[in-house]
């Protein structure tokens, strides 16, 4: 069926880590009027992807930073990322970007890089910017997974 | 495994595709040479011109920065090295940096004779007039109402069909790349190309390998995966920086100098952005064809034309949050120029290792970020006098710089106080130097002919040559310089060669 979800299993942004890379994604690309922002499953899905290529080092790192981000969220709002409101959010991400410590400010932009990638590697998102895709649209790639997540629509298997 | 050749090339780049086109005489005549290459051997059918498919022909994926996170390096990890996604820009080294460089032997006039003859083997030209895109028509004409001179990037290219998507890969051959030339004559004259081949060390002319399985899509090697090892009568690293220092540095050789790692420069490179009064698509046709080195001597910077995909786009913006979401909605009437800074060797800036895996240990250098606040100035006026209403560059007091505001002196909004490391985008697509030649062992690790000191039979053939920056792309200077290597081992072929 071609508009069901396609049924991704998440390798590495599950459970309450998946939360708060949503929540980082939403305050990076926010919704406005030309459509949905970047905390979807669609754009965890296929950052997801992507972290699971990236090398094993750096993929523990990402994670152990996303479990940190959430805690950490305690001293700008009283509580973990995922339950701040969207001003205290933004404090902290504002703080962690102009942070003294290197690995605080290069681990955000490492998660601000793979919120971006999962969502402007998106064809769903390609016409709000103005971008048309690639001219060989339909050639083909050998991992049909990520072909299918850079469609847009995508469910959690179980 | 085992393999028994004459010669072994680690890395199939710039450097070991220019070796290996100077043996292939030698190769008709019997000769036994082998190519090594820890990327996969990906065809033009592989390439999908998507980002995130197209991962996989950088080294660490996309994702392999300096130590401290501030710079991401984008590297080729395939057969043909970082030819395989470069755009083609064909610079000489200014005759003033092989002057600075200082190395007896080599000149400008020892360089001109190989430049002129590897121009024409590799089809290098000015780009036509029907290349030249909006992007690059607009800087132009902004530089000449600037009065600034603006001078063709020469280009590698044969039956280019314009489809703006060189950095990933390829689709037509037009990219006159060692992936289309020099790999496959190589190829047919019987050289054995091992891809996905990781080179772990060299010892007493012997390569340890270990042979990865070929990802899907890619052309298999002739070994099957696991341990594999190289003798060789002659070894030639073309692995690149950080690859040949690191797998120098992994190898533990007696007798080489502290300078082996050292002294790495990576043409630190940054991407600002201006905004146009309507769509003119510059992500289509040729995305580099015009520069400018207006400031180059004074100020220490070149500043090219260039285009990138979306997600690198976004990347390369600075911030987060509305303002950026509304600058990528304005993608297709985005004008978008690349600084690219002449950085100092310095013996702190080096490849080291971390659990036997390179790590480019890389501070930039005051200087550099005064001269990129410079260089965003230079290139916001370059924008307004192109026609955009706005600009966006990283070291700006606020996210977008208006007309209004703005255009009269647009330095007055740029500060270097404003760069972060870490948070400020910087990427490198030409790291140099760890292997510096010169003539004293005790300062540098080969000679002016890339004999590793002490190890004749062992050689260099890469950008981890450089004793200092190259100030302009530096595919053509590496294949010059492996050029001269090449003439070392004829010189000596009769010590090593059957």
């Amino acid at each position: 069926m071609a508009d069901e979800p396609f049924r991704y299993h998440f390798k590495h942004l599950a459970g309450r880590r998946q939360q708060t890379f949503l929540a980082i994604a939403e305050e990076i690309i926010p919704a406005d009027d030309s459509g949905p922002g970047g905390g979807t499953i669609a754009t965890a899905a296929l950052a997801d992807w992507a972290i699971a290529r990236l090398d094993p080092s750096l993929q523990k790192l990402l994670m152990v930073f996303l479990t940190v981000w959430e805690y950490l969220g305690l001293l700008f709002g009283g509580k973990p990322f995922t339950r701040l409101s969207s001003e205290a959010r933004q404090r902290q991400m504002r703080w962690f970007e102009r942070s003294p410590i290197p690995a605080l400010r290069t681990g955000f932009f490492g998660l601000r890089a793979m919120a971006l990638m999962g969502f402007y590697c998106r064809e769903d998102v390609w016409p709000s910017i103005g971008y048309e895709g690639p001219l060989l649209f339909d050639r083909p790639f050998p991992d049909p997974e990520i072909r299918a997540l850079q469609k847009g629509k995508v469910g959690v298997a179980p | 495994m085992k393999l028994e050749v004459d010669v072994a090339i680690v890395g199939s780049g710039a450097g070991g595709g220019a070796v290996l086109d100077r043996l292939l005489p030698l190769i008709g005549q019997g000769l036994k040479v082998a190519v090594l290459e820890a990327g996969p051997y990906f065809t033009r059918d592989y390439f999908t011109q998507r980002e995130v498919e197209m991962m996989g022909i950088f080294w660490g994926n996309g994702a392999w920065p300096t130590a401290d996170g501030a710079i991401t390096m984008m590297m080729g990890k395939a057969v043909g090295g970082s030819t395989a996604m470069y755009t083609g820009v064909t610079f000489r080294a200014p005759d003033e940096v092989l002057l600075e460089w200082g190395i007896p032997g080599l000149t400008p006039e020892d360089l001109k004779p190989r430049y002129e003859a590897l121009e024409q083997a590799l089809n290098v030209h000015a780009p036509p007039a029907d290349f030249v895109n909006d992007n690059n028509r607009l800087f132009k004409e902004a530089c000449e109402k600037l009065g600034w001179p603006c001078e063709d990037l020469r280009l590698n290219l044969r039956d280019c069909d314009q489809n703006g998507y060189c950095n990933l890969g390829c689709v037509s051959g037009g990219k006159q790349g060692t992936l289309e030339l020099q790999i496959p004559r190589a190829i047919a004259a019987g050289v054995t190309l091992v891809p996905n081949c990781t080179v772990e060390r060299v010892q007493d002319r012997t390569l340890f390998a270990q042979v990865q399985p070929a990802p899907a899509g890619t052309q298999p090697g002739p070994y099957p995966p696991g341990p594999l090892e190289i003798k060789a009568r002659l070894i030639v690293l073309a692995a690149g920086c950080p690859g040949t220092p690191a797998l120098l540095l992994r190898s533990g050789l007696p007798g080489l100098c502290d300078a082996l790692g050292r002294y790495v420069t990576v043409h630190p490179a940054v991407t600002g952005f201006g905004i146009y009064p309507h769509p003119i698509k510059n992500y289509r046709g040729f995305p580099k064809t015009y520069y400018t080195p207006h400031f180059s001597k004074s100020h220490g910077y070149y500043i090219e034309t260039c285009f990138y995909y979306p997600f690198s786009t976004a990347k390369s913006v600075h911030g987060w949050g509305p303002e950026h979401r509304s600058l990528m909605r304005r993608y297709n009437r985005m004008l978008s120029i690349l600084v690219l800074l002449h950085d100092p060797a310095l013996p702190a800036n080096r490849v080291t290792l971390s659990r036997g895996q390179a790590k480019l240990i890389y501070r930039i250098h005051p200087d550099n970020i005064k001269a990129l606040a410079h260089a965003q100035a230079s290139s916001a006026e370059i924008f307004f006098a192109a026609g955009c209403d706005s600009v966006h560059v990283s070291l700006a007091d606020q996210f977008e710089l208006s007309r209004a505001e703005a255009a009269a002196d647009p330095g007055r909004f740029i500060r270097p106080e404003n760069f972060i490391p870490g948070t400020t985008p910087v990427s490198s697509a030409h790291p140099q130097g760890g292997c510096r030649m010169g003539i004293a062992p005790k300062t540098s690790i080969t000679d002016p002919l890339g004999r590793v000191h002490g190890y004749p039979w062992l050689r260099v053939a890469d950008s981890s040559l450089f004793p200092k920056s190259s100030h302009v792309n530096p595919y053509l200077t590496i294949m010059a310089l492996a050029d001269r290597v090449a003439d070392g081992i004829f010189a000596d072929r009769r010590e090593f060669l059957p």
